[in-house]
């Protein structure tokens, strides 16, 4: 039974207004009405969502509670808009300075530790012995795979000493193509899914069969 | 032969569409209910809540965004209903999109049965914190950062709120979002030596799975196939369980398309047609 | 008086918060840890309010498209108010709890966020078939790995063919994942790398200092 609900006629209207695109392969205007209906609604909720209310909760919030401090980086952040005015875009340098900075130590130091310690400490636990032979097997693969694949990215060498390590590089560059290999059956799979969503709302949700 | 092998190299990709469009629809109207094998990835997923003891207080960020409703709706809604049967206190918040605050609201929220739970006392929904790795930081050292919930209720009125400060008090980290969690991982699981199990899409698992060997993660959900393993775990047939047989036939019948046009390219290229 | 906010207050800024925000993590102290969530919580702050800027752009180039008579230059006046009804609604009550705006997000955003990402399957089909030859050892390497994931993920398999499943698992947790692993150890050395680049000031670009 066709559904009678106005918001899924609406969602189905638009998931239609979209695939049109596909008709001639390029835009038209119900792809474009759909386009411009999704980046105003994004341009919404950013400026509600992400600007005002955090502003809001984060700095207004407890500036009204006494610490005027916050008053600081509130400037600081309206500083970036300075931007738009080429005499004076040299302000927001410094606003962006510290986001950035900020991101780049905190990621950075995160990263050693999840990203480089613990999966070499991962590595070297590997169980070479007293194990079953498919296991110890999988364990040399993998430490040779680490080894190798991590040569490939050394393109600094002088070349001497690269013309030595090319077999083991493309040794390596082979296992990060199994790498990329499983990601692309994944993501083929991936994607799939994304558009059995929007068939399922469609034969589900809007014309009610099955 | 060869005007057989260069028609099937130059099939219209339209024939092809339409064809996946069919083989999509014809299993979703008329289930063939294919047999399917839990992953130990997904069942350490599903150990790692069943595992915990009621009251347990869990650190959720159920944070997709509208794009991915497709992929990682389910494991979205499965995860929830499993929190919630399982009597476990969570804390839910968004740092990737602001769209996953209103999808967790909008759309996941209505979809479980909360059972009588009390919002501020079993559950918190703090929405959205711009900041992404920043948020993250300040929020892992103090829950009350936010100062309010997504409600616009102060987090120092709501009951778990004062139960729990930081990460140090948190049992487990759930993290459902697109991306492979990097990020979260950095901040949350490993500073603060919490268990963390992942919800991802099913192109993030080959990452995924490289934490897990590593200890920081304890269990992954991938995908859709994931979220019906899931589903299956929980004795819930649910929205994932509903779309693996057409996910199967596509994929069959996919799998087939690549090697017949291989065959063809190999016919061709022996004869010296092509290159 | 410009000249030193152009350069040495942005780069002194990146120098002195780096070295801290690494300092707090390795050698733990009250006094640092303080420190450190203060800079965390300013940079938050200052990434909200100048969340507009993306915003602040769109409407200026919206602007000039309209005032040039663009192609479709009428949808971007619709888009535009579709930007303010969203800004308006969602600013009453609590935020983002309006129903106007509620509905809007869930049957208009979406319906149309999904179907735009879902549009990517039908170019991946497309050079799926088109351009996936086995031209070379890598190629051959790249479509073996893909085939035995793809029948290890469909469901048909675990009925028909299971003992592609242990073979999946096995390509999953050993090989590939030494490959991933070197991946992320190389990228992680060289985002280590790089922000030390930036604390010592020999890297300027990205804190928006170009000579």
């Amino acid at each position: 039974m066709v559904s009678n609900d106005i918001g899924i006629w609406t969602g189905a209207l638009f998931t239609i207004f979209i695939y049109s695109y596909f008709i001639r392969n390029k835009q038209n205007i119900a792809f474009r009405f759909a386009q411009s209906t999704v980046v105003g609604c994004a341009l919404g909720y950013i400026i509600t969502l992400v600007m005002i209310k955090n502003v809001d909760t984060l700095a207004f919030t407890r500036i009204a509670g006494g610490n005027v401090i916050y008053i600081i980086p509130v400037l600081l952040g309206l500083l970036v808009y300075a931007k738009f005015i080429p005499q004076y875009s040299y302000l927001a340098r410094t606003p962006i300075s510290i986001i950035v900075s900020v991101g780049l130590a905190l990621g950075a130091r995160g990263a050693l530790e999840t990203q480089i310690v613990r999966q070499v400490i991962s590595t070297a636990s590997m169980p070479l012995f007293g194990v079953d032979l498919i296991t110890s097997l999988s364990s040399i693969i993998f430490i040779v795979g680490l080894v190798s694949a991590s040569c490939y990215f050394y393109f600094t060498l002088n070349p001497n000493l690269s013309s030595k390590l090319k077999p083991v590089s493309t040794l390596g560059r082979s296992f990060l193509m199994i790498y990329f290999g499983t990601k692309f059956g994944a993501t083929i799979m991936s994607r799939l899914t994304l558009f059995l969503g929007r068939v399922t709302f469609l034969v589900f949700d809007w014309l009610g069969l099955g | 032969m060869t005007s057989i092998a260069s028609k099937i190299l130059n099939i219209d990709r339209r024939i092809i569409w339409v064809t996946c469009i069919a083989l999509i629809v014809w299993p979703l109207v008329s289930p063939i209910g294919l047999p399917m094998k839990v992953d130990e990835i997904t069942r350490k997923y599903y150990d790692a809540i069943e595992s915990l003891p009621p009251g347990s207080i869990v650190l959720a960020s159920i944070d997709i965004e509208a794009g991915l409703v497709g992929e990682n709706g389910a494991q979205c809604t499965d995860t929830l209903q499993h929190l919630f049967d399982k009597d476990i206190k969570f804390i839910q918040i968004c740092f990737y999109r602001a769209d996953g605050a209103i999808l967790f609201e909008n759309l996941w929220l209505p979809k479980v049965d909360q059972r009588d739970k009390v919002y501020g006392v079993d559950w918190v929904n703090i929405g959205y914190i711009e900041g992404h790795e920043t948020a993250m930081t300040a929020f892992a050292a103090d829950f009350s950062y936010p100062v309010k919930d997504y409600y616009g209720n102060m987090l120092e009125g709501l009951q778990l709120m004062t139960e729990v400060k930081s990460m140090d008090d948190v049992d487990l980290y759930i993290d459902i979002a697109a991306g492979d969690c990097d990020q979260a991982l950095r901040q949350f699981a490993t500073p603060y030596d919490v268990p963390a199990i992942t919800g991802a899409m099913a192109m993030g698992v080959p990452d995924m799975i490289m934490y897990m060997e590593a200890g920081i993660v304890t269990g992954i959900l991938g995908g859709l196939p994931g979220a019906a393993q899931y589903e299956l775990l929980l004795n819930k047939p649910g929205a994932a369980i509903r779309g693996m047989d057409a996910l199967s036939v596509v994929h069959i019948f996919l799998l087939c398309l690549v090697i017949i046009t291989n065959l063809a390219y190999f016919s061709l290229r022996s004869k010296g047609e092509i290159k | 008086m410009s000249n030193i906010l152009k350069r040495e207050v942005p780069l002194g800024l990146a120098t002195v918060i780096i070295a801290l925000l690494f300092f707090d993590y390795y050698v733990f102290t009250d006094i640092t840890r303080n420190i450190a969530l203060s800079i965390a919580d300013w940079a938050i702050i200052i990434t909200a309010t100048a969340a507009g800027v993306g915003v602040l752009n769109m409407i200026i180039r919206t602007y000039q498209n309209i005032s040039k008579r663009a192609e479709y230059w009428y949808l971007d006046i619709y888009m535009l108010v579709v930007m303010v009804v969203m800004a308006g609604t969602g600013l009453i009550g609590a935020y983002g709890t309006h129903p106007v705006f509620e509905w809007i997000m869930m049957n208009a955003y979406l319906p149309i966020d999904a179907s735009i990402y879902a549009m990517v399957f039908f170019d991946i089909v497309s050079s799926y078939y088109r351009t996936f030859r086995v031209r070379s050892r890598d190629s051959a390497i790249l479509f073996i790995c893909a085939f035995i994931i793809m029948l290890k993920n469909a469901p048909l398999t675990g009925g028909m063919l299971p003992s592609f499943i242990p073979i999946g698992d096995w390509m999953l947790n050993i090989p590939s994942t030494a490959g991933s692993r070197a991946f992320i150890i190389v990228a992680s050395i060289g985002v280590v790398a790089f922000t030390i680049r930036t604390m010592l000031q020999t890297e300027r670009t990205t804190v928006g200092v170009v000579d």
